[in-house]
C-alpha cells in the first residue's frame, strides 16, 4: 500500500503559481525521485511533503493520514516522522557527529544507552565507525554527506526526503554515492523520495521517476519508462540524450517522413493511432554510422564535424537542413556522405500535447 | 519592542529641533517659539569659527589616517614583512581603547612642562620637544587612533581583492609600482573615500579630544562649544541645541555623501568577492624596513604613550623635577574612596550588566528586523536602527536633555536617562552585528531540527541560541569596551548617583589633579587590556576584526 500519497498539489507564490497539479504516490519500500530543471518545483514540493512549506493546493497523505492540505495548518514537519537530507547537508557545528545523529532519537526520549548503541550502529553502516568524537569542519565533504545520511535514517523514520544530496560532491565520489545510497535506503527498507537534476542519478537510484518541468508533473514510470517511451519532447531531451527533426507521421506504416520524403521506421510513438506532423528523436547512441547505400532502412546523410571521444567517436551528420548526431565506436569514418542506420529504440516520433 | 525602539530613537531627535527652536531653557516660564537661538548660531563669529576647527580638523586627521591606515594594510597584506600577521593583531588595540583615555596618555608623554619626554628632553637640551596642547597635537592623538580604523577597512578591502586582477596587470607587462597605482588604487578608491569620510565624521564628533588639548589654546570645535554652552554658568541649552543642529549637518552630508559613493561602487564587483591567495610581494632588504615601520607606529601609538601614563600615575604631581621623592601610591589610594568606589560600581554596572543586557536585546531587534525587512515597514524600521550610529553622541545627549528634563517620570538626573542615551547610541552598532551573527546561521540548520523532531522553541533553544551565543558575547566585549569608558553622553547627563569613573576622570583633569586622572585611566586601561586578551582567547575577537 502507499505510503505517501499527493494528490493535486500546488503552490503559489504570491500570485504565481510555482507548482500546479503534483499526484503522485510512493510505496512502501519504494524510491521515487523527482528530476527536473532547476525552478521546474522539485523542490518546493519536497519542502511541501517536509512540512517547511505550506501547502496552496491538493493534499499530502502519510499513511493514509492528511498532514497538509489546502488552507489548513497541517501537521507541524516535528510530527511527521521523516528523516531529511539536505542539499547543504546542515549538520550542526556545535553539536559533534555522535551528538548531530543522536539529536532525532533525543526527541524521541529514546534511553540514553539504547541511542548510544543505535548511533554507533548507524555511524556503522554509513562507513564512519571512528569518528563520532569529531566535530562537521573537521570532515571531509563526503564525510559530512554520510553523517547527514546517517542523522536522516537514525530514528527509522516513515519517510526518508533528500534535496539534491549529491550535488556539493565531485564527480567521482558522486557516482559511487550513488550506488550506496541505494544500497542503504534498501537494506533499511526505506520509503524515500529523492530530489535531483542529473537524470543518471535518478535512473540510478530510484524504483520510478517523476519527471517535472515548470511546476507540473511530464510523466511518472520506471527509469526504462521515461527513457523508452517519453510521452513528449521534453521527457525525451530530458532523459538522455536526444537529437530532434521535424516529420510527419504515417500511423498506418509507423513510419516518420522526413521534409526531404525519406521514410524512417519509427519504434515508440506516443499516440500510436494518429497521423500528422511530429518531431522525430534520435539518440545518439542506438543509431550507427555506415558507408552510404541504397537501402529503404538506411537514412543518407553528410558527415560534416567528428569528434574523438575515447570509447566512441561523435559524429555530427546533416540530412537535409537539419543536423544530428552519432555515438559511434568506428572512429575511421571519413568527412562526406555516409548512411545513418537506426537501431532498436533509436527513433521515437513525439506528438506535441 | 521595535517601537519602543523606533521611539527611543526618534525622541531625541525632535527634542534638539525643539530645543533649537526655543527661546530659553526648558521648563522656565516665558519660553517662546523662536528662531533668534538659530540664527545667532547660523552667523555668530564663534560659532562659524568652531565650524571652522571642526571641519579642518576632520579633514586633516582622516586624510592621514587613511594614508597612514593604507601603508600599513598594504604591508601586512600584499608584503613578506617579517612578524606582518602578528603586528597587525597589535594594530587594532587603539581601536579598542578609548581616545579619552589615549588622550591622557598623550598629555602624560608629552604634556609641554612635565610630559614624560618634555622632562627627559629638558634635561638634556634645556627646551621642550613637543607640545600636545595644540593643532598638531590633537592631530596626533586623533590619527593614532584612526589610522587603525582605516587599516582594519583597507585591509578587508585589499584581502578580498581578486588577486588574478594584478596578476593580469603584470602578464600584461606592467611592473609592480605600476599595477599598484594603475589597478590596486583604483579598485579600493570606494574603500579610501568612505573610510575618509567616516574618519572625518567621527573626529567631527570628537569631544574629549579638542576639549582636553584644544581649550588651553583657544581652539573650539562644535562639539566642545556645545559642552561649554551646556556646563559653564550660565548654561544655555538653546545654543547648544542650535549648535547641535549644526553639528548633525556635519554628519547627515557625510553620511548621505558615503552611501552615495557605496551606492555606486557596488559596480566593482570584484570588491566583496572571494580574493585566492597568492605569493606576497618581496620587498627584498626592504622587508625590514616595513617591520619597523609597522613597531615605530605601536611604539608611539600605544607604548610610549601608555608607559608615560603609567609611569606617572605613581607621582605626587606632575613636575620638571623628579626625583625619588616625587613619587607616591596616593593616587591609587583615592580609588578605594566612597566616591570613586560608587563610580567603580555604577561603570560596571552599565558596562557589565547593562551591556550584556542590550547585547542581547541587539541581536533579537536584528533579528525581528531580519524577519520584517521584506514588508514595506521593514525597510524603513531597519533605515531607522541605523540612523543613530550618524547622530554625534554630544548631539544626542542634548537631544535626551531637551526630551526627558520636563518628563514626570524617575528618567532626568538618575541613571535611566544614561541607560536610554547608551542604547540609542549604540543600536547601530548592534543591530549591525547581530544581523551579521544571524546571517551566518543558515535557515537550513533549522530546519534540520525541526525535521529531525524538534518544535519551533526546542529548535532554537538546541541550535540557534548555542549558535548565536559567541557574537552575543563579543558585541557584549565591544560594548564593555565603549560604555566603560564612555565620556560624550554621560559627561551632560550624569547625576552625583549616578556618576561614572570617565566622569570622575573628566573632574579630576578640571580640577588639576592630573596624576589621580592618570591613576583612573590606568586602571581604565589595563581592564580594558585585560578583556581584550580573554575576548580575543574566548571569541578571537581581534582575528575575527581582520576576517
Amino acid at each position: 500500500m502507499s505510503v505517501i500519497n499527493i494528490t493535486g498539489l500546488g503552490k503559489n507564490y504570491g500570485m504565481v503559481p510555482a507548482t500546479r497539479d503534483v499526484t503522485f504516490s510512493v510505496d512502501e519500500g519504494e524510491i521515487v525521485a523527482i528530476i527536473g530543471s532547476s525552478g521546474c518545483g522539485k523542490t518546493t514540493t519536497l519542502r511541501m511533503i517536509a512540512g517547511l512549506e505550506s501547502v496552496s493546493f491538493g493534499t499530502i497523505a502519510i499513511d493514509g493520514k492528511v498532514v497538509a492540505e489546502e488552507g489548513k495548518p497541517g501537521v507541524p514537519t516535528e510530527h511527521r516522522n521523516i528523516g531529511m537530507v539536505f542539499q547543504s547537508y546542515a549538520l550542526w557545528p556545535h553539536l559533534s557527529v555522535f551528538d548531530n545523529v543522536a539529536y532525532p532519537l533525543n526527541l524521541r526520549k529514546v534511553p540514553s544507552k539504547e541511542i548510544r548503541r543505535r548511533v554507533l550502529e548507524t555511524l556503522a553502516l554509513v562507513g564512519l565507525e571512528s569518528l563520532d568524537q569529531r566535530y562537521p569542519n573537521e570532515l571531509s565533504g563526503g564525510q559530512q554527506q554520510r553523517v547527514a545520511l546517517a542523522r536522516c535514517i537514525v530514528a527509522e523514520p516513515r519517510v526518508l526526503l533528500f534535496d539534491e544530496p549529491l550535488s556539493n560532491l565531485d564527480a567521482k565520489r558522486r557516482e559511487q554515492m550513488r550506488g550506496e545510497i541505494r544500497t542503504l535506503i534498501k537494506r533499511i527498507n526505506g520509503t524515500a523520495i529523492y530530489i535531483t537534476h542529473d537524470q543518471m542519478e535518478a535512473m540510478t537510484i530510484a524504483d520510478r521517476i517523476v519527471c517535472m518541468n515548470m511546476g507540473h508533473v511530464e510523466q511518472i514510470g520506471a527509469p526504462a519508462d521515461l527513457y523508452e517511451r517519453p510521452v513528449n519532447k521534453f521527457v525525451a531531451g530530458f532523459i538522455g540524450d536526444c537529437d530532434f527533426l521535424n516529420c510527419e507521421v504515417d500511423a498506418a506504416s509507423r513510419n516518420a517522413i522526413l521534409s526531404n520524403g525519406i521514410r524512417v521506421p519509427v519504434g515508440h510513438i506516443n499516440k500510436p493511432d494518429l497521423s500528422g506532423p511530429a518531431t522525430l528523436c534520435l539518440r545518439p547512441d542506438r543509431l550507427e554510422v555506415i558507408a552510404p547505400r541504397a537501402d529503404p532502412a538506411v537514412l543518407p546523410a553528410e558527415i560534416v564535424k567528428k569528434i574523438y571521444m575515447g570509447p566512441v567517436t561523435e559524429y555530427t551528420l546533416r540530412i537535409g537542413s537539419e543536423e544530428i548526431r552519432v555515438r559511434d565506436r568506428d572512429h575511421n569514418h571519413p568527412l562526406g556522405s555516409a548512411g545513418v542506420r537506426i537501431h532498436e529504440g533509436g527513433a521515437m516520433a513525439l506528438f506535441d500535447q | 519592542m521595535v517601537l519602543f525602539t523606533a521611539a527611543m530613537i526618534i525622541i531625541p531627535l525632535v527634542a534638539i529641533l525643539y530645543g533649537a527652536l526655543r527661546s530659553d531653557a526648558p521648563g522656565a516660564p516665558d519660553a517662546t517659539w523662536s528662531l533668534q537661538n538659530l540664527l545667532h548660531v547660523y552667523t555668530n563669529e564663534r560659532y562659524l569659527n568652531s565650524l571652522r576647527n571642526t571641519l579642518s580638523l576632520s579633514v586633516v586627521v582622516a586624510a592621514l589616517s587613511v594614508c597612514l591606515g593604507a601603508a600599513m594594510a598594504w604591508i601586512v597584506a600584499r608584503t613578506n614583512a617579517p612578524f606582518r600577521d602578528g603586528l597587525a593583531l597589535l594594530i587594532l588595540i587603539p581601536l579598542m581603547m578609548s581616545n579619552l583615555i589615549t588622550t591622557l596618555a598623550w598629555i602624560a608623554l608629552a604634556a609641554p612642562n612635565a610630559g614624560f619626554i618634555n622632562v627627559i628632553w629638558k634635561n638634556l637640551t634645556g627646551s621642550t620637544l613637543y607640545d600636545i596642547y595644540s593643532f598638531s597635537g590633537m592631530v596626533m592623538v586623533l590619527v593614532t587612533d584612526h589610522a587603525s580604523f582605516a587599516f582594519v577597512a583597507f585591509y578587508a578591502a585589499l584581502r578580498s581583492l581578486d588577486r588574478s586582477l594584478e596578476e593580469a596587470s603584470h602578464i600584461c607587462g606592467a611592473n609592480a609600482i605600476r599595477t599598484a597605482f594603475k589597478m590596486t588604487l583604483p579598485l579600493v578608491w570606494p574603500t579610501v573615500v568612505t573610510s575618509f569620510i567616516m574618519i572625518a565624521i567621527m573626529t567631527s564628533e570628537n569631544f574629549s579630544v579638542p576639549t582636553l588639548l584644544g581649550s588651553k589654546v583657544g581652539f573650539q570645535t562644535l562639539p566642545s562649544s556645545i559642552f561649554i554652552d551646556m556646563t559653564d554658568d550660565p548654561s544655555k541649552p538653546t545654543r547648544a541645541a542650535a549648535a547641535g543642529t549644526m553639528l548633525l549637518w556635519i554628519a547627515i552630508v557625510g553620511t548621505w555623501w558615503q552611501r552615495r559613493i557605496l551606492a555606486r561602487s557596488s559596480r566593482y564587483v570584484t570588491i566583496g568577492g572571494k580574493g585566492g591567495r597568492s605569493q606576497p610581494l618581496d620587498l627584498g632588504k626592504w622587508k625590514w624596513a616595513a617591520t619597523a615601520f609597522l613597531c615605530l607606529f605601536l611604539i608611539v601609538a600605544v607604548v610610549l604613550p601608555y608607559a608615560a601614563l603609567f609611569f606617572s600615575s605613581f607621582l605626587k604631581f606632575l613636575t620638571a623635577k623628579i626625583t625619588l621623592k616625587s613619587f607616591t601610591l596616593s593616587n591609587y589610594e583615592f580609588l578605594f574612596e566612597k566616591d570613586t568606589r560608587l563610580a567603580a560600581t555604577n561603570t560596571l554596572l552599565y558596562a557589565g550588566v547593562f551591556g550584556a543586557v542590550v547585547s542581547v536585546v541587539y541581536v533579537v531587534l536584528s533579528y525581528i528586523v531580519r524577519q520584517v525587512s521584506n514588508s514595506r515597514g521593514g525597510a524603513v524600521v531597519e533605515y531607522l536602527m541605523m540612523i543613530p550610529s550618524s547622530i554625534p553622541a554630544i548631539v544626542l545627549a542634548v537631544g535626551l536633555m531637551w526630551a526627558y528634563v520636563g518628563v514626570d517620570l524617575p528618567i532626568y538626573g538618575t541613571a535611566f536617562i544614561l541607560l536610554i542615551g547608551y542604547f540609542v547610541r549604540y543600536i547601530g552598532l548592534g543591530v549591525r552585528h547581530g544581523r551579521n551573527a544571524l546571517s551566518q546561521i543558515s535557515p537550513d540548520l533549522m530546519e534540520a531540527a525541526r525535521v529531525a523532531g524538534a518544535g519551533q522553541t526546542r529548535a532554537v533553544r538546541d541550535i540557534t541560541l548555542p549558535l548565536v551565543m559567541p557574537s552575543v558575547g563579543a558585541l557584549w566585549t565591544l560594548l564593555f569596551m565603549s560604555l566603560f569608558t564612555e565620556i560624550s553622553i554621560t559627561i551632560l547627563l550624569y547625576s552625583s548617583s549616578s556618576m561614572t569613573l570617565p566622569v570622575l576622570l573628566w573632574k579630576a583633569m578640571a580640577a588639576g589633579y592630573q596624576t589621580e586622572a592618570f591613576a583612573i585611566a590606568i586602571v581604565q586601561a589595563g581592564i580594558i587590556f585585560a578583556l581584550i586578551a580573554l575576548a580575543n582567547w574566548k571569541f578571537g575577537i581581534l582575528r575575527k576584526a581582520l576576517q
